[in-house]
């Protein structure tokens, strides 16, 4: 499917008669990169189907306070993000986990998980990004699986590019760490 | 091709086997895909929820909310009135417990104290002395002696106009 400009999707969901025609193409236009988002942070496949869910949800309902002065991707992405990060601190405080129980949880659910394709030393690292703090996890996903801009993720998380590189490259530096000596 | 280097030799070393995380033209494999037809599915059912939640609206519909906050508003006002209406007598000297006289010395009222201080506020408003009433008061017959200590002397008029300004009690301006 070709990829549509926000100024199309915006005119169509501007208007009532389209806007759930244009909304169906937003949909569309970004699920895979917004579910691939969410999935790399909460691992599972069913909490990243109702994490999805609620995103869009929340575009829906919030389309009037879109400011265009960002993208309407980092937007969505931004939601996403806040999404999943709220999503592991509640499930965090529900469980009473500390943030290591935490990641041995869903170390377990890698292994668990039906729809987990890797092989061995994608598992390894998987469990080296685990080790992550939550927000270094973030950048770190965002940079490499999402393949985002530094620019484009400072849109999203609110913090400078050179913050970002950092944080990236020190998650880097961890996990080459954590592979090298597993 | 896999961004992960590996992995037909086992006996590479591990840091051959690293994935090159600043190469910016090796595609990444994903291990997490989608179920089979998820994406296909999804759109749909994201509208069927957005469906539920505007059908949820009509059978249950919320406040606007201008008029939720013209609710919150009337009601803050409603407490501050009250709130003000307890704490302003407190301004006031309480009344003897003598009922009230009305200037030709008969009962007219009694006052009831189980009554709120907003009543009572009220029936000493409805007794207050007019300018007329203290010209009719004559300043000559007074004799305001104050205690042995303090020999200064103080005006009628000037005690008059004190009791008045502080809203002092009728009963004791009726005596004057």
């Amino acid at each position: 499917m070709a990829e549509m400009s926000d100024q199309h999707l915006l005119d169509l969901l501007r208007k009532e008669e389209t806007r759930r025609y244009g909304f169906d193409l937003l949909v569309r236009q970004y699920q895979r990169r917004i579910y691939r988002h969410v999935r790399h942070m909460v691992i599972h496949h069913e909490d990243t189907d109702d994490i999805v869910q609620n995103v869009f949800l929340k575009v829906w309902n919030n389309l009037s306070t879109f400011r265009e002065d960002s993208k309407l991707y980092t937007w969505i992405y931004r939601i996403a993000t806040n999404e999943a990060l709220s999503h592991l601190k509640s499930k965090r405080l529900k469980m009473f986990l500390s943030f290591n129980g935490m990641e041995k949880q869903m170390e377990q659910a890698l292994h668990d998980d039906n729809y987990f394709s890797g092989d061995e030393i994608e598992l390894k690292l998987q469990q080296a990004i685990l080790k992550l703090p939550a927000k270094q996890r973030l950048v770190f996903n965002m940079r490499y699986y999402n393949e985002l801009s530094y620019d484009e993720m400072a849109d999203i998380t609110g913090t400078s590019a050179g913050a970002l590189k950092a944080s990236y490259h020190f998650a880097a530096k961890k996990i080459e760490e954590y592979v090298t000596t597993h | 091709m896999k961004r992960i280097r590996h992995i037909s030799n086992q006996s590479d070393s591990a840091e051959k086997r690293l994935p090159d995380f600043q190469d910016e033209n090796v595609p990444r494999s994903d291990p997490f895909p989608a179920p089979e037809n998820y994406f296909d599915e999804l759109p749909q059912r994201i509208m069927d929820r957005i469906s539920a939640d505007v059908q949820k609206q009509h059978e249950n519909p919320r406040q606007a909310p201008l008029l939720r906050r013209l609710w919150m508003a009337a009601a803050a006002i409603a407490a501050i009135a009250v709130i003000f209406m307890i704490l302003k007598p407190a301004n006031i000297v309480p009344t003897t417990n003598s009922p009230i006289v009305n200037s030709t010395g008969t009962e007219s009222l009694s006052v009831d104290y189980n009554q709120t201080y907003t009543d009572e506020a009220l029936l000493l408003e409805e007794n207050e002395i007019t300018d007329k009433d203290i010209s009719a008061i004559n300043l000559k017959t007074m004799d305001i002696s104050l205690n042995s200590s303090d020999t200064t002397s103080v005006a009628a008029s000037e005690i008059i106009k004190y009791l008045l300004d502080e809203n002092y009690d009728t009963d004791l301006l009726a005596e004057l």
